[in-house]
């Protein structure tokens, strides 16, 4: 019984190794192919704009939120804001007042009361035409999508929840990678690094009839891509980076004692566990070291 | 038993091992990152200003070429790179003397060599966007059969870049189906090289990457005039260059009622058609440029569109 244990440790040792050394070869290919294509400005400024990103964001936080999101240098994007005026009253009012929004008409094919729709606002400045604002009853929060895919203007949209921010570059990252493929044959792009980005064709989503029900193994193996790039980063924080010391601290103090007392199946288990944490934390830091960098560098290099 | 905590032994060593690389070479990019960028941008500065030094002041050679190729030549090629990206119809002399002083040519060829994947396509890259002599046309086409496609584009850019006359050619011996980012890459080369195309002699051509350069061109330029050779292009054999003419035709805002668009348009794929539809809203069409073609609920949605507020405000 013993010695089945410790071939079963021995195992998930390895499958741990695998997999470490598997996502630092794609990482490290991901950010050779994005330092490649950091000095390809064709796609920004010479390629037809048929390719266009709906970015649909729930539960902003601040109007200087969407001022970052709204920070896309490429021209076929737009931002959807996607909030309910009654629950956060004030926010809303700040937003209206802000961009200078204004109510408009818009009569969608479907009945909008269904969706639980109450109005469409745009800003009358020109520069903030890229920003419509949602304004739809928290209940019917299951339907955002729904409404606000209707309301997108471009073919792909890309779901963004509250805390989430982009990182520079993203859009024209995501872009890249479309173009290098016929119009409309990608269904869906994910990016598996840090927190999980998602970019959805629209007519699969209309067909699929939601965010949701868009399984990734429903799609033609052709129909899909994976990057290893973070895309998405959540703004640094202080409990989770705690956390991660923590559990180091905890998986290396642990490594040794057990070492120490010959318990060799429980240091193994331990380095795992360590080594997987620090993968985490890796993939943390190449994240927050990009956002951080972003457009500094000269000549518009990621 | 024995063998087992042998097992058990090693693997706990290995594995120790393998964190404290990791972890010792997490350390050392975090710790010189700083200093290498700051670094970095220090030799890019220098180099700048010593190829603008050259440039106005007509001086034959470039300041300080060994400290250049002291502090890393990979720098000074991106700059280069970079300068002839960022700039329009630039003497090329100066740099192609620059490149030929510090041996530029000869270190990208050697990391060439030694990468693989992306890093070689990004070596390549950079040899394309610099005046390149004809041993690089030699070389390169040993990388148009790469596994990887973005290798094979480069080493076909670094061919299009020696030989201005023959650029064509080299397109045409291409092997791949160019993309629409490769296309908006190869547009944007011709436009900061300044040289004049024929795009009517691309369309006749049989080639189809040659042609979608054409197309790209026209799209680019919004030559109106080549609308027949576009509609030419349609057909169901190739629809996915025939939905780029679609598009390309809507950017320019030509007429969508001729017969053979009006045709091709009714037999779409209900869902290319609905992001056709779309595009075509964006570019300012009317109800009445579809009535005739598409089915009434699409027409419906069009209208919807049309009427939306997005037209109306912005």
């Amino acid at each position: 019984m013993y010695w089945v244990v410790n071939i079963g440790v021995l195992l998930v040792s390895v499958a741990a190794v695998g997999c470490v050394v598997l996502v630092v070869y794609r990482v490290l290919q991901g950010r050779s192919k994005r330092r490649l294509l950091s000095r390809t400005h064709g796609v920004l400024a010479d390629s037809p704009d048929f390719i266009g990103v709906s970015a649909v964001c729930y539960d902003i936080e601040s109007v200087g939120h969407i001022s970052e999101l709204l920070d896309v240098e490429y021209p076929s994007y737009e931002l959807v804001v996607v909030m309910d005026s009654r629950s956060k009253p004030e926010l809303f009012q700040e937003i209206l007042r802000h961009y200078r929004m204004m109510r408009v008409e818009y009569r969608p094919l479907e009945p909008q009361a269904a969706l639980g729709v109450r109005g469409f606002y745009r800003s009358e400045r020109r520069g903030f035409n890229r920003l419509t604002l949602l304004d739809q009853m928290e209940v019917f929060s299951s339907l955002s999508a729904n409404a606000a895919v209707r309301v997108a203007t471009y073919d792909y949209i890309l779901p963004i929840e509250g805390r989430v921010r982009l990182v520079p570059r993203a859009i024209e990252r995501l872009i890249m990678e479309l173009s290098e493929y016929p119009i409309g044959s990608i269904q869906l792009v994910r990016s598996i690094v840090g927190k999980p980005l998602l970019l959805y064709a629209r007519e699969s989503v209309m067909e699929f009839g939601g965010f949701d029900r868009m399984a990734w193994g429903a799609i033609d193996r052709d129909a899909k891509i994976t990057l290893y790039e973070r895309l998405f980063f959540l703004a640094p924080s202080r409990h989770v980076s705690l956390a991660v010391g923590a559990c180091i601290a905890v998986a290396v103090a642990g490594a040794f004692w057990t070492w120490h007392w010959g318990w060799w199946s429980l240091t193994l288990m331990l380095l795992d566990v360590l080594l997987l944490v620090g993968l985490f934390a890796w993939l943390a830091s190449i994240s927050t070291h990009s956002a951080s960098e972003g457009r500094k560098s000269e000549f518009g290099a990621m | 038993m024995e063998l087992m905590g042998r097992l058990l032994a090693w693997g706990v060593g290995v594995l120790a091992l393998l964190l404290l690389v990791l972890a010792g070479w997490w350390g050392c990019v975090l710790l010189t990152a700083p200093y290498r960028r700051r670094r970095e941008a220090s030799v890019r500065n220098k180099f700048l200003h010593s190829v603008l030094w050259v440039y106005f002041s007509g001086d034959e050679e470039a300041a300080g070429a060994d400290f250049f190729v002291r502090r890393g030549r990979r720098i000074v090629a991106e700059c280069i790179a970079d300068l002839a990206g960022s700039t329009v119809g630039l003497d090329p002399e100066p740099i192609r003397r620059i490149v030929r002083e510090l041996g530029i040519e000869e270190f990208l060829w050697r990391r060439v060599r030694w990468c693989r994947s992306y890093r070689r396509a990004y070596y390549l890259q950079l040899l394309s966007r610099i005046p390149v002599g004809e041993r690089s046309y030699r070389e390169a086409a040993r990388y148009l059969n790469d596994r990887n496609r973005h290798v094979r584009f480069c080493a076909m850019s670094v061919r299009m870049a020696f030989d201005a006359e023959g650029q064509y050619a080299a397109l045409a011996e291409y092997s791949d189906k160019i993309s629409y980012f490769e296309l908006a890459e190869l547009v944007m080369r011709l436009r900061h090289r300044g040289l004049p195309v024929d795009y009517r002699t691309l369309f006749a051509s049989p080639n189809r990457n040659l042609q979608k350069l054409a197309m790209g061109v026209v799209w680019h330029y919004g030559l109106t005039d080549a609308e027949d050779e576009l509609v030419r292009i349609l057909s169901k054999e190739n629809p996915e260059e025939s939905a780029g003419v679609l598009y390309i035709l809507c950017a320019l805002r030509c007429s969508v009622a001729r017969e053979e668009v009006a045709r091709f348009i009714s037999e779409m794929k209900p869902e290319w058609r609905k992001a056709l539809l779309r595009y075509m809203a964006r570019q300012g069409y009317s109800v009445h440029a579809l009535r005739v073609f598409i089915p009434d609920d699409e027409r419906d949605y069009y209208v919807s569109l049309v009427d939306s507020y997005k037209l109306n405000v912005g």
